[in-house]
C-alpha cells in the first residue's frame, strides 16, 4: 500500500519540478475564463428575452465552475504512456512488483491533490472576491463534491483506456487531438451541453464525455430536483462500470501485444 | 587560410554577479594546410574556443582572424569557406535522403556543377557514400552518418574544417577509413583541419602539431614531436594525463 | 534567385521526408482537421441558440475571424514550426549548426520546412470565409478589394512579427511554452479573444489587443470598417499596415538583438 502512496507523491513532485511556470498556468485560466465571461455576457445582452435552456445567470454560474472543474479534471495519463512507451521504459514499469493501472491511478491522484492546491482554490478564491453574485446552489454542494468524484473516475477511466492502446497502436497522439477536440465541445467544458441542438444533444446522451463536466457543472449551479440529481449521479456510476469493464479489456489485449520500441 | 588567434577571452556571467573565465587570453596561429589537434580536459574552454573561432560565440577580448577576415566585417564571407562537423550534433536534415542535403548545400554555398561532380566522385570512392546517399541520417549508422556529415561539410571545399569528436562511438572500421580520408583531403587540398579529441589514437595518427588548453589557458603549442621530447616518452596518453593531472593540482 | 531555388528545393525535400511516414501525415492532417471543424461547430451551436453579438451578426463574425485566420494560417505555414522549436534548438546545441552557415539562421529555419499540418485550418477557413461572405452583402468595388487585401498582408505581417517575437524570447528562458502559450493558443490564449468583435471585451482588454500584442488590426478593424460598423476610432481601420510595419521591424530588432546576446553568453 506504501507504495501507491509514494506514488502519489511522486505525482505531486512531478507536477512541481516539470510545470515551468505555475503562474502562466494559473493566469491562463483566468484568461480563458476572463474570455468566457466576456463572451457569454455579451451574447445574453444582445439578444433580450430568448427562452434558452439556461438563463443568463445560471450560464455563468456554469462557465465558472466548468473553468474552475478544468484545473483538476485535466488528465495528462495518455502522453505519460505514449512516452513511456516511445522510450521503451515502459518495459521497467510494468517489470515492477505493482499493478501498472493501479500505479499510474496513485500518481494521477497525486497530480490532481497539487493542482487542486494551486490552482483550483486559489480560482475558486479569485471567481468568488471577483464576481458578486452566488455562484454555487448551496444546498446540491454536498451532491456536487460526490459528482465530480465519480466524474473524475471517469476521465481517468477513459484516459486510461486510450493510453492502454497506445500499447498497440504505438502512436496515439493524431487520436488523442482527435478526442480532445470532440471532448472538449461534448463534455461540457466548453459550451453548456443544454444549449446543444437537438440532434446533437440525443447523440451526445449516449457517450461518457457529458458526465465529466456537464453533470458535476450542472449539479453545483443549477437548482435541481434531488431526483433528477440522483438520476444524474446514476448516469456516471454506469459509465464508470462500463468503461471499467473496456478499460480490463483493453488492459488485457495491450498486454498480449506489447511491442516495445527499441533506442 | 592560415587562422591567427590574439589574446582571446571570454567570460561568462553566471547568477549572483558570478563570472566564470571560460577563455583566458589565448594566442596561437594555425598555418594553413594542417591537421591540428585541439584537446583539453572537459570544461577546458576547448569548446568555447572553438565556438569562437566558427563564429558562433562572440569574444569577449582579443581578436581571431581568418585569412586575413573578422567575424564582424566579413561573417558570410568567413562562412562560405568554413566547415564544420560535430560528432554529436548532424548537420544533415534528419528524416530526408542525404544525397538531398547534399544537393541543397551545393545550391546554399553556390558550388558549381563540375565541383559538386569531382567531389561526389572523390565520396563515393573514399567514403563509399553511394552505399547510403538515399536514405535518410535517422536509418543511417553511426559510421555512415560521420562520413555524410564529412560529405555534406565538404561538398563546397572550405578552406578549414572543423572537426569535433568525428570518431566518437564508431566502429574501428569505420574510423580508418574516416582518418584516412581526412588525411587525403589534407593532403591533396591542403585544408586546414582543426580536430577536437578525446582520442588519443586519433590524434597519434591525423595530427602533426597539437594545441592543449586547461582552465581556458594555453597549456601547449607545438608538434607532438617536441612534446615528447619534452616529456621524455612517446606514449603520448600518458603525456596527456599528466598535463591534466597537473592542471587539477594546481587548483586543488 | 537564389533563395527561391532553395526553398524549392528544401519544401520538395521536406515533403519528401514526411511523405515517408504517410500514414502518419494523414493521420495528423485527419486530426487537424477535426480539431478545427470541432471548433466551427462549437461556433455554430452557440449561435444556435442566439442571433447576434455586440450588434454582429453570426455571418459577420465568422467573416471576421475567418479573415484573420486566413492570414494566420499562412503565417504559420512559414514561421510556426521553427519559432516553436526554438526552445529546444538551443537546448540540445543545434542551433549552433543554424549559425555556422553563410544565410542567416532565421532564413535557414525558415527555408527548411513547411508546416503543412495548418492546411486544413486554412481550406476550413476557406470554406466558411466563403460561405460567410455569400451571406453578406459586401459591395466588392476595388476600392474595398484593395482595402481588403492590403489588410490581410498587414495580418500576415503582424503574426509573423508576434510569431517570431515568441521564438525569439528563447534567447533568453529557454522554458518559456507557458507564457508563449498564453499569448498565442488558438483556444485558451489572448489570441482566442480576436474571434469576436472586440468591443465585448473592457476597455483595458481591448487596450492590450490594440496596444500590445496588436491582434485587433488582423481581423477586427478591417472587417468592422469593411462592414459599415461604428468604430470608437474609425482611424484604426486605415492602421493595419502601419501596425504591420512596426510590429515587422520590432520583430527583426528585437531578433537581432536576441542572436547577439546569444552570440555573447551563449546557452
Amino acid at each position: 500500500m506504501r507504495k501507491y502512496i509514494d506514488y502519489m507523491k511522486i505525482g505531486i513532485k512531478e507536477h512541481m519540478v516539470y510545470s515551468s511556470s505555475i503562474w502562466a498556468t494559473f493566469l491562463s485560466k483566468i484568461v480563458y475564463l476572463y474570455m468566457q465571461f466576456a463572451l457569454w455576457n455579451a451574447l445574453f445582452a444582445s439578444n433580450a428575452e430568448k427562452n434558452l435552456a439556461l438563463n443568463h445567470e445560471e450560464t455563468i454560474r456554469y462557465i465558472i465552475v466548468a473553468t474552475v472543474l478544468s484545473t483538476i479534471m485535466e488528465c495528462n495519463v495518455i502522453g505519460w504512456i505514449n512516452s513511456e512507451i516511445q522510450t521503451g521504459n515502459i518495459a521497467n514499469q510494468l517489470i515492477r512488483p505493482m499493478d501498472f493501472r493501479t500505479m499510474i491511478f496513485s500518481k494521477h491522484f497525486g497530480t490532481t491533490l497539487i493542482k487542486t492546491v494551486l490552482y483550483c482554490i486559489p480560482l475558486c478564491v479569485v471567481t468568488g472576491v471577483a464576481f458578486h453574485k452566488p455562484i454555487v446552489c448551496d444546498g446540491q454542494l454536498g451532491f456536487g463534491f460526490v459528482s465530480i468524484i465519480l466524474a473524475f473516475i471517469i476521465q481517468f477511466l477513459y484516459s486510461l483506456i486510450i493510453g492502454l492502446m497506445a500499447f498497440w497502436l504505438i502512436v496515439t497522439w493524431p487520436l488523442n487531438m482527435l478526442l480532445a477536440a470532440i471532448y472538449k465541445l461534448l463534455s461540457g467544458s466548453w459550451i453548456p451541453v443544454a444549449m446543444f441542438p437537438d440532434l446533437l444533444g440525443k447523440i451526445n446522451a449516449f457517450l461518457p464525455f457529458r458526465a465529466i463536466y456537464s453533470i458535476p457543472v450542472t449539479i453545483i449551479t443549477t437548482p435541481m430536483s434531488q431526483e433528477n440529481i440522483l438520476r444524474n449521479l446514476i448516469v456516471q456510476i454506469v459509465w464508470i462500470v462500463i468503461l471499467y469493464i473496456v478499460m480490463t479489456v483493453t488492459w488485457r489485449i495491450g498486454k498480449k501485444k506489447l511491442i516495445v520500441q527499441g533506442g | 587560410m592560415s587562422i591567427e588567434v590574439e589574446k582571446l577571452s571570454k567570460v561568462y556571467k553566471l547568477k549572483k554577479s558570478q563570472k566564470k573565465v571560460a577563455v583566458d587570453d589565448i594566442s596561437f596561429t594555425i598555418p594553413s594546410g594542417e591537421i591540428i589537434g585541439f584537446i583539453g580536459p572537459n570544461g577546458a574552454g576547448k569548446s568555447t574556443t572553438i565556438k569562437m573561432l566558427t563564429g558562433i560565440l562572440v569574444p569577449d577580448g582579443g581578436t581571431i582572424s581568418i585569412d586575413g577576415m573578422n567575424f564582424k566585417k566579413n561573417r558570410k564571407q568567413i562562412m562560405y569557406k568554413i566547415g564544420v562537423v560535430f560528432g554529436q550534433k548532424s548537420v544533415l536534415c534528419w528524416d530526408i535522403p542525404v544525397l538531398d542535403t547534399l544537393k541543397l548545400f551545393k545550391d546554399m554555398y553556390k558550388v558549381s556543377d563540375s565541383v559538386y561532380e569531382e567531389n561526389m566522385r572523390l565520396f563515393r570512392d573514399v567514403l563509399g557514400i553511394d552505399e547510403f546517399i538515399n536514405q535518410p541520417p535517422r536509418l543511417l549508422s553511426l559510421g555512415q552518418r560521420m562520413k555524410a556529415d564529412l560529405a555534406a561539410s565538404l561538398i563546397y571545399n572550405p578552406d578549414i574544417l572543423f572537426l569535433d569528436e568525428p570518431t566518437i562511438g564508431i566502429d574501428v572500421l569505420s574510423k580508418e577509413r574516416i582518418r584516412d580520408f581526412i588525411q587525403k583531403i589534407n593532403r591533396e587540398r591542403h585544408t586546414t583541419i582543426i580536430l577536437t579529441t578525446h582520442d588519443v589514437s586519433d590524434i597519434e595518427t591525423l595530427c602533426e602539431k597539437m594545441i592543449i588548453i586547461d582552465k581556458g589557458s594555453l597549456i601547449y603549442d607545438g608538434t607532438l614531436g617536441d612534446l615528447k621530447d619534452k616529456y621524455k616518452t612517446t606514449d603520448l596518453e600518458e603525456i596527456i594525463k599528466n598535463i591534466y593531472r597537473n592542471g587539477e593540482m594546481k587548483y586543488a | 534567385m537564389n533563395l527561391i531555388k532553395m526553398y524549392k528545393h528544401f519544401v520538395v525535400i521536406y515533403m519528401k521526408g514526411k511523405l515517408a511516414y504517410h500514414f502518419a501525415l494523414v493521420f495528423e492532417l485527419i486530426a487537424n482537421t477535426i480539431q478545427i471543424g470541432v471548433y466551427f461547430a462549437g461556433f455554430m451551436v452557440i449561435f444556435h441558440n442566439f442571433e447576434s453579438i455586440a450588434g454582429w451578426s453570426e455571418y459577420e463574425v465568422l467573416f471576421m475571424f475567418t479573415t484573420s485566420w486566413l492570414a494566420y494560417s499562412f503565417s504559420c505555414f512559414f514561421f510556426w514550426s521553427p519559432m516553436k522549436d526554438m526552445g529546444e534548438l538551443i537546448r540540445s546545441g543545434k542551433f549552433d549548426l543554424y549559425l555556422t552557415r553563410p544565410i542567416s539562421p532565421l532564413m535557414y529555419m525558415v527555408l527548411s520546412q513547411f508546416q503543412y499540418t495548418f492546411i486544413p485550418r486554412l481550406v476550413l477557413s476557406i470554406i466558411f470565409w466563403a460561405y460567410s461572405m455569400n451571406k453578406l452583402s459586401i459591395d466588392w468595388n476595388p476600392r474595398n478589394i484593395a482595402f481588403y487585401s492590403i489588410n490581410m498582408l498587414s495580418a500576415f505581417v503582424i503574426f509573423s512579427a508576434i510569431t517570431i517575437f515568441t521564438g525569439t524570447i528563447s534567447f533568453w528562458t529557454v522554458k518559456s511554452e507557458e507564457i508563449v502559450s498564453l499569448l498565442t493558443n488558438n483556444n485558451h490564449g489572448l489570441k482566442n479573444y480576436t474571434d469576436y468583435p472586440i468591443t465585448i471585451y473592457s476597455k483595458g482588454v481591448q487596450f492590450i489587443l490594440i496596444a500590445i500584442i496588436p491582434y485587433a488590426f488582423t481581423g477586427y478593424y478591417p472587417v468592422a470598417s469593411l462592414l459599415g460598423k461604428e468604430l470608437t476610432f474609425p482611424i484604426f481601420a486605415f492602421l493595419s499596415p502601419i501596425i504591420a510595419l512596426i510590429a515587422a521591424v520590432g520583430a527583426y530588432l528585437f531578433w537581432h538583438y536576441g542572436l547577439r546576446h546569444y552570440g555573447s553568453a551563449g546557452s
